[in-house]
């Protein structure tokens, strides 16, 4: 091998990417060339050198400021779609509660909630309509489903918990439930944030399939 | 709660949040060294995160994130530079290399944008002197690490041409550095 064509190949030595026949014969060359040598510790140092410029750190809070404008950002364009997005997927109930009261220290006044009623393995999707005052980070939701109800894709579980963040104004959160077996009972959903909760109770009602979804006088108030 | 079951209840925000918080120092330090300027590099962030939030879907789908979010970094910061020449500032020159080569003339200078010592203060301002095209290949590949391979879908340029390029770029600033490379070469091997 000769120094012109060893000097051509070198970017390509350090970087790792000759073949191994390649690589040997270049080695081979380098350890008797003091001139190809030279040029392979100059290659080599330059970049040591371009690798060990460390680029500043972001300063402190940096993640949390990206992440936190783009969610708002995208929120403040979302709620209307939100909203329109869940009345075209024609809803079975809505229950809008008021977030300001609790938000306020007042006492929650009534939400508006219906009696839920599907047939055994027949889904019915509800929607949870929070109306919030303001967006505010760090809510925790929390589901509590009575025996015989499942969340559709969620088997064998009667408790859910998550966290997200509230955009300012209407939040809906759509629920597909699965009824199992014939039951009354309800189904809570509460929502807490700093040190706060509100619970919201939604009656259910399970039928055995075929049977007429007249209301239940027991239930009727 | 069982982690599928949380994946399957996280929110938007959480998804979004889990998956561009490991990589946001990586896409900062990126837009440092691409606009040499700290304000800059935040904007082209947010900027990026901003415009990836509503794709949230697709970038569930990318397999390797880090190189896939560094393409689109690259391009929003072309796109800056392309507005940014539309903008009747008086010392815009219709010579791209011109224009870009003065764009860098007023980058921040590298006392603000890396933590430098002896050769490496002398190797910041050669790299500035590069071409666009030459500065880009050498920061994504020697500085960040980024291989050959992936750059080629970063930069959409044809392997040939990136070893090309990079070996000519590396040859250039070797050349400026000159001497202070000679000296750090003996320095290191006393």
């Amino acid at each position: 091998m000769m120094c012109d064509e060893t000097v051509e190949l070198l970017d390509e030595y350090i970087d790792g990417e000759l073949s191994p026949d390649l690589r040997s014969r270049l080695a081979a060359h380098i350890a008797g060339c003091d001139s190809c040598r030279q040029e392979l510790e100059a290659l080599t140092r330059l970049r040591e050198s371009l690798r060990n410029m460390r680029a500043k750190a972001p300063p402190a809070g940096f993640t949390e400021h990206v992440l936190r404008t783009a969610r708002r950002h995208h929120m403040r364009r979302r709620a209307g779609v939100f909203a329109a997005g869940a009345a075209a997927a024609g809803l079975v109930i809505m229950l809008v509660a008021g977030l300001v009261r609790m938000m306020a220290d007042d006492p929650p006044g009534p939400a508006v909630i219906q009696l839920v009623e599907m047939n055994v393995l027949e889904q019915r999707t509800i929607s949870l309509a929070f109306n919030s005052p303001a967006e505010i980070d760090n809510v925790t939701f929390i589901l509590d489903l009575p025996e015989g109800v499942e969340l559709s894709g969620h088997p064998h579980t009667q408790e859910l918990v998550w966290t997200d963040a509230l955009s300012n104004g209407r939040n809906v959160l759509q629920l597909t439930l699965l009824g199992q077996k014939k039951m009354t009972g309800t189904l809570k959903a509460s929502i807490e944030h700093a040190g706060r909760r509100r619970e919201f109770s939604i009656p259910l009602q399970v039928r055995e399939a075929g049977v007429s979804l007249l209301p239940d006088p027991d239930t009727m108030v | 709660m069982a982690d599928s079951l949380l994946h399957l209840f996280r929110t938007r925000a959480g998804r979004f949040d889990s998956l561009l918080r490991p990589c946001l120092d990586d896409l900062y330090r990126l837009a440092l060294r691409l606009t040499c300027n700290e304000h800059d590099a935040e904007d082209l962030v947010q900027d990026l995160a901003i415009r990836l939030y509503p794709r949230l879907d697709e970038l569930e789908k990318v397999e390797c994130l880090r190189p896939w979010l560094a393409r689109v970094l690259h391009n929003l910061y072309i796109d800056s530079i392309r507005k940014s020449r539309r903008r009747p500032h008086g010392y815009v020159d219709h010579e791209s290399d011109r224009h870009l080569a003065e764009l860098h003339d007023q980058c921040a200078g590298p006392e603000r944008c890396f933590e430098l010592d002896g050769l490496q203060g002398e190797l910041e301002a050669s790299l500035s002197r590069l071409s666009e095209e030459h500065r880009y290949v050498v920061i994504m590949h020697d500085m960040e690490g980024y291989t050959l391979n992936e750059l080629t879908g970063i930069l959409d340029v044809p392997l040939g041409t990136l070893k090309s390029r990079l070996h000519r770029a590396r040859r250039l600033l070797r050349d400026m550095l000159g001497t202070e490379l000679s000296v750090e070469i003996e320095r290191a091997s006393v």
